[in-house]
């Protein structure tokens, strides 16, 4: 795969790497992996396997031989050779062709995954990049003109055209939600009851400062009854910090591990997607839940995702 | 039995939280709680982060919360209310205050009204206790630093350099990469905090002790010249 022109954050990311907190290493990988996970499994891959992520504007990709992609998450209105290719499907390309992102529709993060993945060193357990770091992945960053890298299967297809699978799994994933559930965060208590109940009911909105480490939200003030300082505590993906200056901020997949500011909230793990494939502008309401429900919830999605992985395989005769 | 309060964070993750201000003696407890949790239970846990009074246990279920919260409060019963660190030896690190490369050490002495002298004495005498790695990769938390030099943050970040020592209220620290950085820095290392090449890839960790080296100008730039090993940079 030769970047004829690099988008605005093309970036390999797997599940991410687990095991490194106590050296300061966050997880990282994919903002939305329940997209990145179809992806993976619709070309046969390890559920693990490194896809490419991408923003809008997307990179133009050139692929030298024929390759099995799949793309999922965003709509960004892909297109090849003039062929605009459908999203949540395996399709295979002829060599030297040229794939594009032609308008963004709905979301923030695309994934393209190729059959058998991409030759990318594994660091430290992971393919994910750690962008901040700039170690693992691609070199340690996004992807840049004239990145050309291999992918691990050899195909010897012959064909014309895009080649598209008529299967596509019919249950799309829920992102159609503007109620973002929500555990209490560990400084939840130190608001007064009134502030409680003005973020569970304003409408915040997602503000033009978003990357791969947080969202930062927009709305009205929340401030703590007094100043108070929380002496550095752990922090993950999805834990709601109230800032110094009455707005919140979302940590996402980059997060650091550790943080000064208080945790009011934590999404829960369902909706992270959900908010991950939200942008600047789109709004968004908490809505509290119990853990048991946010557990359950979370237990769903694993059996989803597992019986995909299933019918998928079936299907296309992938051996698992 | 240490006061603690343990918070279930996210469906799959336990927040140990310590109810003591003495940071020595809440290293050592949950050190010995990580320890103990990581032997007892290796194939639940996914991932452990510690910071100064509290440690976030990552599962890899969601199904064994209960059992583990036993686990936990069980140990911690256990926990002598005096446990203190064992004897560590100390790390020793060589830092350069020399203003060619561009420092905050005027600013710290003009916070604590004492010449530069006096605050390279203060920052030295101490030996610094590694309290957690967090922030960036091997970055380390240390303290205590001398109140007279115990400067707060900048009121915002700025592009702070790899190897800057740097003093944020009672805690100090160390760079590991360039980053934006809150912390006014006292000076620079010519050590690798961080190095992937390494098979402990974090000079650091948690309970060493760090004992401060003055080095000149000069030897910084040959021990910089000389330490092959550095973070892989971005191409």
């Amino acid at each position: 795969m030769l970047i004829i022109k690099a988008g605005i954050l093309d970036s390999f990311q797997d599940n991410g790497r687990s095991g490194f907190g106590s050296l300061g290493i966050s997880v990282g990988g994919c903002m939305d992996k329940n997209a990145s996970t179809l992806a993976t499994l619709l070309v046969g891959n390890r559920k693990d396997e490194a896809v490419l992520e991408v923003h809008f504007p997307g990179p133009v990709l050139y692929f030298p031989k024929a390759v099995v992609l799949a793309i999922t998450g965003a709509d960004f209105q892909p297109v090849i050779s003039g062929v605009p290719i459908p999203l949540n499907r395996k399709f295979t390309v002829p060599s030297a062709s040229t794939l594009q992102f032609t308008k963004k529709v709905w979301g923030q993060w695309a994934y393209i995954a190729v059959e058998g993945g991409w030759d990318i060193p594994e660091i430290l357990g992971s393919k994910s990049t750690h962008l901040q770091a700039g170690f693992g992945g691609w070199k340690g960053r996004s992807l840049k003109n004239d990145d050309l890298i291999a992918e691990l299967k050899q195909t010897n297809f012959q064909m014309d055209f895009p080649e598209i699978s008529k299967w596509y799994p019919n249950r799309q994933m829920d992102y159609e939600i503007n109620q973002l559930r929500v555990l209490p965060g560990p400084e939840w208590d130190w608001l007064p009851a009134e502030i409680q109940h003005r973020i569970l009911n304003e409408r915040f909105f997602i503000s033009a400062q978003t990357n791969r480490m947080g969202y930062n939200l927009e709305g009205p003030e929340i401030n703590l009854p007094a100043p108070r300082e929380l002496i550095s505590s752990p922090v993950l993906p999805g834990t709601v910090q109230l800032l110094p200056n009455g707005q919140m901020l979302v940590l996402m997949a980059d997060a650091q591990t550790t943080g000064g500011y208080p945790r009011v909230l934590q999404v829960a793990a369902v909706d992270i997607p959900n908010l991950a494939q939200k942008g600047a502008g789109d709004s968004l309401k908490f809505e509290l839940i119990e853990m048991n429900a946010a557990i359950e919830l979370s237990k769903l999605q694993m059996e989803y995702l597992a019986g995909l992985q299933s019918s998928i395989f079936l299907m296309h005769n992938y051996a698992e | 039995m240490i006061p603690r309060e343990i918070h279930r964070y996210s469906e799959n993750t336990v927040l140990v939280s310590l109810q003591t201000e003495n940071l020595l003696q809440a290293i050592a407890a949950l050190r010995s709680l990580q320890a103990y949790v990581e032997s007892t239970l290796p194939k639940l846990i996914s991932d452990i982060i510690p910071a100064y009074q509290s440690i976030l246990i990552i599962l890899n279920s969601v199904d064994f919360y209960d059992s583990l919260i036993d686990l936990i409060d069980e140990f911690l019963s256990d926990v002598p209310l005096n446990i203190t660190e064992n004897l560590v030896e100390e790390t020793e690190i060589p830092i350069c205050f020399d203003s060619a490369l561009g420092n905050d050490l005027e600013e710290i002495c003009r916070f604590g009204s004492i010449e530069s002298k006096q605050g390279i004495e203060l920052f030295l005498k101490r030996s610094y206790h590694v309290f957690m790695i967090g922030f960036l990769p091997g970055f380390p938390y240390m303290g205590e630093v001398d109140k007279t030099i115990a400067i707060p943050r900048k009121k915002a970040p700025v592009p702070t350099k790899s190897g800057a020592v740097g003093i944020a209220g009672f805690q100090t620290g160390i760079y590991p990469i360039n980053s934006p950085g809150g912390w006014h820095i006292i000076g620079y290392t010519p050590y690798s905090i961080f190095d992937l090449n390494r098979p402990s890839p974090s000079l650091l960790k948690r309970g060493d002790v760090v004992k401060y080296v003055p080095i000149d100008l000069e030897t910084f730039y040959n021990m910089k010249n000389e330490i092959s090993g550095s973070l892989v940079s971005r191409q």
